[in-house]
C-alpha cells in the first residue's frame, strides 16, 4: 500500500476549489432566493399587518365617529324634544293665551251685551215706569199737585245763587256757562238741575212758566206774586202748557231753566239709574272661570 | 483488476501523478458546476420545478444542520452541502460502466478527511478564538490534552477509514459478483451500493458538522469557563449549575448538539456535548 501524498493534496485542492465554486454558482444564489422570498413574504406579512392596523385604525376611527354621530344624533334628537316641546308648551300658553283671549272678549262681549241690554231693559223699565207714573199721576188732583209744586218752586228759588237769578230773570245777558260760578256744594243734587237750554230758550228776555195742564188764573196770579216777591224785577212773564211734564211748575229763561216737574224728576232718576253699577250676574262666565 | 489500496497514474503534470480518480473528480466538479450554474440561472421570486428542487435541497441542508447541531447553517452550508453532494455523486459514479469512483481510492477519501480536520480547527477558532480552541484540548482538565489531540486525529482518521472500506468494498463486492455471476445478478447489489453511498455521504457530512460544532462549542464553553477544573467538569457532565450563577453575564447562550444524524430530535437542555459522546456517534 502506497499513499500518493501529491494526490491527495490534488484532491483536497480538487474539493476545495469545487466547494468555493458552488458556494458562488449554487448555495449562495439558492440561499439568497429563499432568503429574499423570505423577505419578501415578511414584508408582505408586514405591509397586511400594516394594512390590517391601518384598518382597524380606521374602524376604530369609524366606530368613534358613528359614536360621536350617534351621540350627535341623540343630543340632537333631545334638543329637537326639548324644542317642541317647549314650542308645544309656548303654542299651548299661546292658544291657552288666545282662548283666554276670546273668552274675555267674549265675556267682554256678553259684559257689553249685557248692559246694553240691562240699559234696554232698563230704558225700558224707566219708560214703563214713566208711562205708569204718568197713568198714575193724571188723575191725582191737579190743584194740590200744582200747590206742592209751587212751594217746592218757592224753595227752589231761593236756593238759587246770584247768578243763576240773573241768568233766569235775564240780568245776565249772554253769560257763558264755563264762566258759571260752582253750585253750592250743599245743595247737593239740587245744583244738577239747572241747565242752559240756549238751544230751545225763548227768545227775548221773556221768562216761560211751564206747566203740564192749563193753570187757571188764580193758579197764574200765584205764581206772578211768588216770582215778583222772590225774582223781581221781572221780565215779561209767559204761560206755556207742555204735558210731557206730567206735573209741575218749569221756569225757562233764554239762559237758564229752572226744572220742577215730574218728568225732570223722573229724568233726574233714570239718570241716577243709568248711573247706577250693575250688580254683576250671577252666572257669569268670569266668575265661574275665578271659581274653577 | 487493480488493488484498490494503490492508485496508478495516467499521466503527470510536472511532478504530480494524474490519476483516474482525479479525472473522475473533475468531471465530477465540471458537472456539479455547470449543473448548479445552469439550474440557478434566473432565480425568480416564485418557483418553477427545477428552483423548488434547489431550494427544496437547500432547506432540507439547513434544517439537518440547524437539527443536528442547533447552529445556524449560514457558516457551514457550502462546505457541509459540497462535501454531502461531491461524495454522493462520487460514490453513484460507480454505477457508469467502467467508472471507478473517486472515493473508492484512499487518496480522495484522505483529502476529504484531511479537510475536515482543518475545518474542524478553521471554524473552532474562528467561533472560540484560538485561546478558546486551544483550551477545550485541556477539558475538563489539563491530563486530558494528549487525549482529545488523540480523538480528534483518530476521528478524522475513522471518518477517512469508514468512507473508504464502505465504497471500495461495495465496488469490490460488485466486481467480483459482476465477474463470477451473470448480466444482471449485480443489480441488487447495485442498488444495496446506491443506498450505501447516500448513507456514506449522508454519515460524513453530518459527522462533519457535529465534530465542527461541537469543537465550536467546547472551544467557547471553555473560553468563558472559570479555570477550575471541578466547575468545569461538572459542568461538562451536565449536573452543574455552579458556575451558571456566578457566571451568568459572561455566558455566552449556545445550544446544546443533538448529533443524532439518522433520527433528528428536538433540542434538549440535557444533551451530552463531550467528546465520549461523539466517539460514540462516530463507532455508529
Amino acid at each position: 500500500m502506497t499513499i500518493d501524498w501529491w494526490g491527495i493534496g490534488l484532491q483536497a485542492l480538487n474539493v476545495l476549489i469545487l466547494i468555493w465554486l458552488l458556494s458562488r454558482v449554487l448555495w449562495k444564489p439558492v440561499s439568497q432566493a429563499i432568503e429574499q422570498r423570505r423577505a419578501t413574504a415578511q414584508a408582505t406579512l408586514d405591509a397586511a399587518d400594516d394594512a390590517h392596523t391601518e384598518a382597524d385604525r380606521r374602524l376604530a376611527s369609524l366606530n368613534a365617529a358613528h359614536a360621536n354621530i350617534a351621540a350627535e344624533r341623540s343630543a340632537l334628537l333631545k334638543e329637537s324634544s326639548l324644542k317642541a316641546e317647549a314650542q308645544g308648551r309656548e303654542t299651548l300658553a299661546q292658544a291657552r293665551q288666545q282662548a283666554e283671549a276670546l273668552l274675555s272678549s267674549a265675556h267682554d262681549a256678553i259684559t257689553r251685551e249685557s248692559d246694553l241690554i240691562r240699559q234696554q231693559d232698563t230704558q225700558h223699565a224707566l219708560s214703563l215706569a214713566v208711562a205708569i207714573a204718568t197713568r198714575l199721576l193724571a188723575p191725582l188732583d191737579n190743584a194740590a199737585v200744582h200747590a206742592a209744586f209751587r212751594e217746592r218752586l218757592h224753595h227752589k228759588i231761593t236756593t238759587l245763587t246770584r247768578h243763576e237769578r240773573d241768568a233766569l230773570t235775564g240780568a245776565l245777558q249772554h253769560a257763558p256757562a264755563a264762566k258759571q260760578p260752582p253750585a253750592h256744594p250743599a245743595r247737593g243734587a239740587e245744583a244738577a238741575m239747572t241747565r242752559e237750554i240756549a238751544d230751545t230758550a225763548p227768545s227775548g228776555n221773556v221768562l216761560s212758566i211751564i206747566t203740564a195742564a192749563q193753570l187757571s188764573a188764580t193758579q197764574q196770579a200765584e205764581l206772578k206774586d211768588l216770582l215778583t216777591r222772590e225774582l223781581a224785577p221781572l221780565p215779561s212773564l209767559r204761560f206755556e202748557v207742555e204735558p210731557a211734564l206730567l206735573g209741575g211748575v218749569e221756569l225757562r229763561s233764554a239762559h237758564f231753566a229752572l226744572n220742577n216737574s215730574w218728568q225732570s224728576d223722573l229724568s233726574v232718576l233714570a239718570k241716577a239709574f243709568e248711573a247706577m253699577p250693575t250688580p254683576p250676574s250671577a252666572s257669569s262666565p268670569r266668575e265661574t272661570q275665578h271659581v274653577s | 483488476m487493480n488493488s484498490p489500496l494503490t492508485s496508478e497514474a495516467l499521466f503527470h503534470l510536472g511532478p504530480v501523478p494524474i490519476t483516474a480518480a482525479i479525472i473522475t473528480t473533475w468531471v465530477i466538479m465540471a458537472v456539479l458546476v455547470a449543473g448548479a450554474w445552469g439550474m440557478t440561472r434566473r432565480l425568480t421570486l416564485i418557483p418553477d420545478r427545477r428552483q423548488a428542487a434547489l431550494e427544496l435541497l437547500v432547506s432540507t441542508l439547513d434544517v439537518q444542520i440547524r437539527e443536528t447541531s442547533g447552529v445556524e447553517p449560514t457558516p457551514y452550508r457550502s462546505f457541509i452541502g459540497t462535501l454531502f453532494l461531491f461524495i454522493l455523486v462520487a460514490n453513484l459514479s460507480s454505477l457508469l460502466p467502467g467508472v471507478e469512483p473517486p472515493t473508492a481510492q484512499m487518496e480522495t477519501d484522505a483529502a476529504l478527511a484531511l479537510l475536515v480536520f482543518v475545518s474542524i480547527i478553521w471554524f473552532g477558532i474562528r467561533g472560540a478564538g484560538v485561546k478558546g480552541y486551544l483550551k477545550s484540548f485541556a477539558a475538563p482538565n489539563v491530563v486530558m490534552i494528549p487525549l482529545n489531540i488523540l480523538e480528534s486525529l483518530t476521528r478524522t482518521f475513522s471518518m477517512f477509514v469508514r468512507l473508504f472500506g464502505n465504497v471500495m468494498s461495495g465496488v469490490f463486492v460488485i466486481g467480483i459478483v459482476a465477474s463470477l455471476a451473470g448480466l444482471l445478478v449485480p443489480i441488487p447489489l447495485m442498488a444495496l451500493d446506491l443506498l450505501t453511498g447516500l448513507v456514506q455521504a449522508y454519515i460524513f457530512a453530518i459527522l462533519a458538522l457535529v465534530f465542527i460544532a461541537s469543537t465550536v462549542e467546547e472551544g467557547r464553553a471553555s473560553f468563558n469557563s472559570e479555570p477550575d477544573s471541578r466547575t468545569s467538569a461538572s459542568a461538562r457532565n451536565g449536573d452543574g449549575d455552579g458556575d451558571k450563577d456566578k457566571d451568568s453575564a459572561h455566558q455566552t447562550v449556545v445550544p446544546p448538539l443533538t448529533p443524532q444524524p439518522l433520527t433528528p430530535q428536538p433540542l434538549t437542555s440535557q444533551q451530552p456535548t463531550s467528546r465520549t459522546s461523539t466517539s460514540q456517534q462516530e463507532n455508529s
